[in-house]
């Protein structure tokens, strides 16, 4: 286990140099530079900033200094927000986002895979049809409507909750974390009904079913284990994203988040700022897709002899 | 009244009745045979007994066991059955097994669900129930999981399970379809000896089977039960018409295998051939060894074996499917090159495969027409448009398919009608040689004899040389002029269909033949003559490959691999690979091997 693992993360390293290429060279693709202002600099200052910033120096070798600072833990100066390294915007925003999508997926799984066990244990009956049509419409309806009506319902109209990140205490996560939480509910409620279908209708449980185990125990024996490989072939990228924030969700809660940076660092052609995001996700997706597949040999002795 | 009464049982699916007011007893000690082709009702019948049918299924009728209704009394009622009264064992044990849990906590949750889980440590009376069925090493077994187990094993489980609660009533699915034959006769061997008090419903498509060993047999047609009797008077005088064609079809009434049409030509010759994967940890399995056979045209050679023996890896490497890691195919005189992309385009023409699974074998988005139509677009392209017609109907008509089918797709089709056009595919190009590889395994009596027929008729029309891959000895008697016996990738025997089936040389080759059950009650086959089952192909034995499981095997056998002898001196087209071959205990009679040996 331990040398698939080590043997796993090594196998990373090229990926992520690739992805750090990939990233250094879309970006600066791009149209536009950070420095480029409505109102031409003067050249000569121009000039100075190109130099602070090493934007005079041939391609090749900006990406290798890069890479450098990179494997030194230091992902460089943010090109927009002066006096702000990319480490330390990332440290700022991420640990809000962390413990958002944290919860959120925590909340997700529980009530995801409940509503998921439940339809597919009574296939075709009105809970089935109820909880699946809550699932389409957490899926259909897209975040930035369910966000602001989250905000109306709770916040506006019943004044339960804040609206906004300003409010201290607990209650400020509750709306941010449900918004988060939606559409994963319903992605996991659909997931895990149509897995759990699928093994209820396998010769095995047929096996136990002529065994004389009752239906909690076929569940819990035969059953939950087999139906939760899907689930966590999802789980890998689905916890990445909601991980790393939404800019949607901090946009309309005013959450001094990691996601909202995906969109202004590309917009701002923040250079650094995008690697490093590219970088930290990239790492995050190539992680937990590890850890799934560590998961997959605890739960499929099949996966483990291989 | 202590057994089992079905009385007007009915199965419906939505309009469609798929079981007619059946009725039939099984009484307490009795062993009764329920046969019937695929989708006759017996294996929803057996469903039925014990409340296990799909939630959409509509059951009417009575079950009542003991006295006592089952239909209709609800999960917590049937509980009292399953297993404690009644118990049933599937088809596959591949399936039937849950691959995620190990078998010893599987027999574990069996027990408990009887809370029979406080007699006693759970692992000592685990082990005890799989020594009981015959499983090696009970005890390290305990911690495996099912893959990690061979087809024979995985079935003796699922019988330990099933027997932990000492059911009055057995029921078995199939129990013994998805093994080899020498398995199989192990395992319903035991099923015998552990039967006692036990009553067996045994069901089956098998009429071998049921002739070795059920007193009773019911025979299902479409639903409906259409005899009941003792096995004896079945087989002697059956009262239905559709009784009478099933153990025809049982006993392979097919017309004689004609002669191979003179001058001889050789159509296909092998020599040394090795077909050998590499798998992880630099393990290398060798699939087939120092393999040779020739074939001339007009003639049909059987491939024998069990799993694993390398029978379709010698058919890959012949068609080009995977290349041989050794030896030399010659095609028609001239060498094959190994692999599809080597072979010149008419090369690959005069080479058709027919495979296994019918319906998996025909692209489920293409019309019959079209699956025809293909191969002649690739090698025929200049083919006028009339012409192609023509000869897309005239192949549709000479394997018996109707026209109206052609405009089916695959999903419409039945299996034998399937099988029909995967061969149609393969003889509109004229091939010279066709591959059959278990091409008539999933299909019914009838439509098997149906189906080898049709390709007797095509290889006399057309002097088509046929290599014939198959596990099923008494479908190989109707149809091969030549039979070559695998094992563990060897040839341990080749000769004259004739002289291999009536005078068979290699202990294997008999202990073989001894193990296919034979539709006669009086003389019903189907001995466990070989105890085990084949090793790995990954660790073979050293020289002779069959000397684990052979009666006779010496110490020389494992220091040479025997070379292929003339069975008789003035016959030098029957040989055997066996280093007693001329011993005479060696040909002493079959059944009584020398027990010291054993």
């Amino acid at each position: 286990m331990l040398r698939f693992a080590l043997g796993r993360l090594l196998a990373a390293i090229p990926t992520l140099l690739f992805v750090v290429l990939l990233a250094f060279t879309l970006v600066r693709i791009a149209p536009g530079g950070p420095f480029d202002a409505e109102r031409g600099l003067p050249p000569e200052v121009e000039a100075n900033i190109a130099e602070a910033y090493h934007l005079d120096e041939p391609l090749p070798k900006q990406f290798f200094r890069y890479l450098g600072g990179v494997l030194r833990g230091d992902f460089g100066p943010s090109f927009r927000y002066r006096n702000y390294s990319v480490t330390e915007i990332i440290a700022d925003s991420f640990p809000t986002s962390l413990l958002l999508g944290g919860l959120a997926m925590l909340l997700a799984l529980v009530i995801g895979l409940g509503a998921g066990v439940l339809a597919a244990l009574r296939p075709n009956t009105f809970t089935d049809r109820a909880v699946m049509a809550v699932a389409m419409t957490g899926i259909s309806i897209p975040i930035f409507v369910v966000a602001p009506l989250l905000v109306l319902l709770f916040a506006v109209s019943l004044g339960w909750l804040p609206a906004g990140w300003t409010a201290q205490g607990g209650g400020r996560l509750v709306l941010p974390v449900l918004a988060l939480a939606l559409p994963q509910v319903a992605y996991l409620a659909r997931i895990s009904r149509a897995s759990l279908l699928d093994v209820l209708g396998s010769d095995y449980v047929r096996t136990a079913r002529a065994q004389g185990l009752t239906t909690a125990a076929i569940l819990r024996v035969h059953a939950l284990k087999p139906a939760l490989i899907p689930v966590l072939s999802y789980l890998g990228p689905a916890v990445a994203a909601v991980l790393t924030g939404s800019v949607v969700v901090e946009q309309v809660f005013g959450i001094p988040g990691l996601g909202r940076h995906f969109v202004t660092g590309a917009l701002n052609r923040d250079y650094t700022l995008v690697m490093g995001l590219v970088i930290l996700y990239a790492a995050l997706i190539i992680l937990l897709n590890l850890l799934v597949d560590i998961l997959y040999g605890v739960l499929d002795p099949r996966v483990r002899t291989q | 009244m202590s057994g089992l009464e079905v009385e007007d049982l009915c199965i419906h699916y939505g309009d469609t009745t798929v079981v007619d007011r059946v009725s039939f007893a099984v009484d307490a000690g009795q062993s009764v045979g329920l046969v019937g082709e695929s989708g006759s009702g017996k294996s929803q019948t057996a469903l039925a007994i014990l409340g296990l049918l799909p939630d959409n299924a509509r059951v009417s009728g009575a079950v009542r066991f003991a006295g006592e209704e089952l239909l209709g009394g609800g999960e917590a009622h049937l509980r009292r059955f399953r297993s404690r009264r009644i118990a049933m064992v599937f088809q596959d044990p591949a399936l039937a097994l849950n691959p995620y849990l190990s078998v010893g906590r599987q027999l574990a949750e069996v027990l408990k669900a009887h809370r029979l889980s406080n007699g006693g440590p759970l692992r000592r009376r685990i082990v005890a129930a799989l020594e009981r069925v015959g499983l090696p090493d009970a005890e390290r077994q305990f911690d495996r999981y099912p893959h990690e187990l061979s087809g024979g094993m995985r079935q003796r489980v699922m019988l330990a399970a099933a027997l932990l609660d000492e059911p009055e009533l057995l029921i078995a699915d199939e129990p013994t379809t998805a093994l080899d034959v020498t398995v199989q006769a192990q395992i319903l061997d035991l099923l015998d000896s552990l039967r006692d008090e036990m009553a067996l419903l045994l069901i089956t498509h098998d009429l071998g089977v049921v002739a070795g060993h059920c007193e009773r047999m019911l025979v299902l047609d479409q639903g409906r039960l259409i005899e009941a009797d003792d096995t004896l008077s079945v087989f002697r005088a059956p009262s239905h018409a559709r009784t009478r064609e099933l153990l025809d079809a049982s006993r392979g009434s097919v017309g004689a295998v004609a002669d191979v049409p003179e001058p001889r030509r050789i159509a296909l010759n092998v020599n040394s051939l090795e077909v050998s994967y590499s798998l992880s940890r630099g393990q290398t399995l060798f699939a087939v060894r120092e393999f040779g056979l020739s074939l001339d045209a007009g003639e049909t050679l059987a491939i024998v074996g069990e799993s694993g023996s390398g029978k379709s890896s010698l058919a890959r490497a012949v068609a080009g499917l995977v290349n041989p890691t050794n030896g030399k195919i010659d095609f028609r005189g001239e060498p094959l090159p190994a692999g599809t992309s080597a072979r010149p385009l008419n090369r690959k023409r005069a080479i058709q495969l027919v495979f296994q699974d019918p319906a998996g074998s025909l692209s489920p988005t293409l019309k019959v027409h079209d699956i025809l139509e293909e191969p002649l677009a690739i090698h025929e392209p200049r083919l006028e448009a009339d012409a192609r017609r023509r000869r897309i109907f005239d192949v549709a008509a000479d394997v018996g398919l109707d026209d109206a089918l052609l405009d089916r797709y695959p999903h419409e089709l039945s299996g034998g009608q399937a099988q029909r056009v995967a061969i149609a595919r393969a003889l509109v190009l004229e091939p010279d040689l066709l591959i059959c590889d278990e091409a008539v395994a999933a299909l019914d009596g009838r439509v098997q004899n149906a189906v080898l027929e049709l390709l007797k008729s095509a290889q006399a029309r057309t002097g088509l040389a046929m290599l014939f891959i198959s596990h099923d000895l008494s479908v190989v008697e109707r149809l091969a002029h030549r039979v070559l016996v695998m094992y563990l990738g060897r040839v341990v025997e080749s000769g004259p269909a004739s002289q291999v089936f009536s005078a068979p040389a290699h202990p294997y080759t008999r202990a073989l033949l001894a193990a296919v059950p034979r539709p006669d009650p009086l003389n019903p086959g189907g001995k466990a003559v070989l105890s085990g089952e084949a090793p790995s192909a990954l660790t073979p034995p050293s020289g002779c490959v069959f000397r684990s499981r052979c009666a006779y095997a010496e110490a020389r056998c494992g220091e040479q691999v025997p070379p292929a002898e003339s069975v008789a001196a003035d016959n030098n087209r029957h040989v055997a690979a066996c280093l007693r071959l001329h011993d005479p205990e060696l040909n002493g009679p079959v059944s009584a091997p020398p027990a010291e040996r054993r």
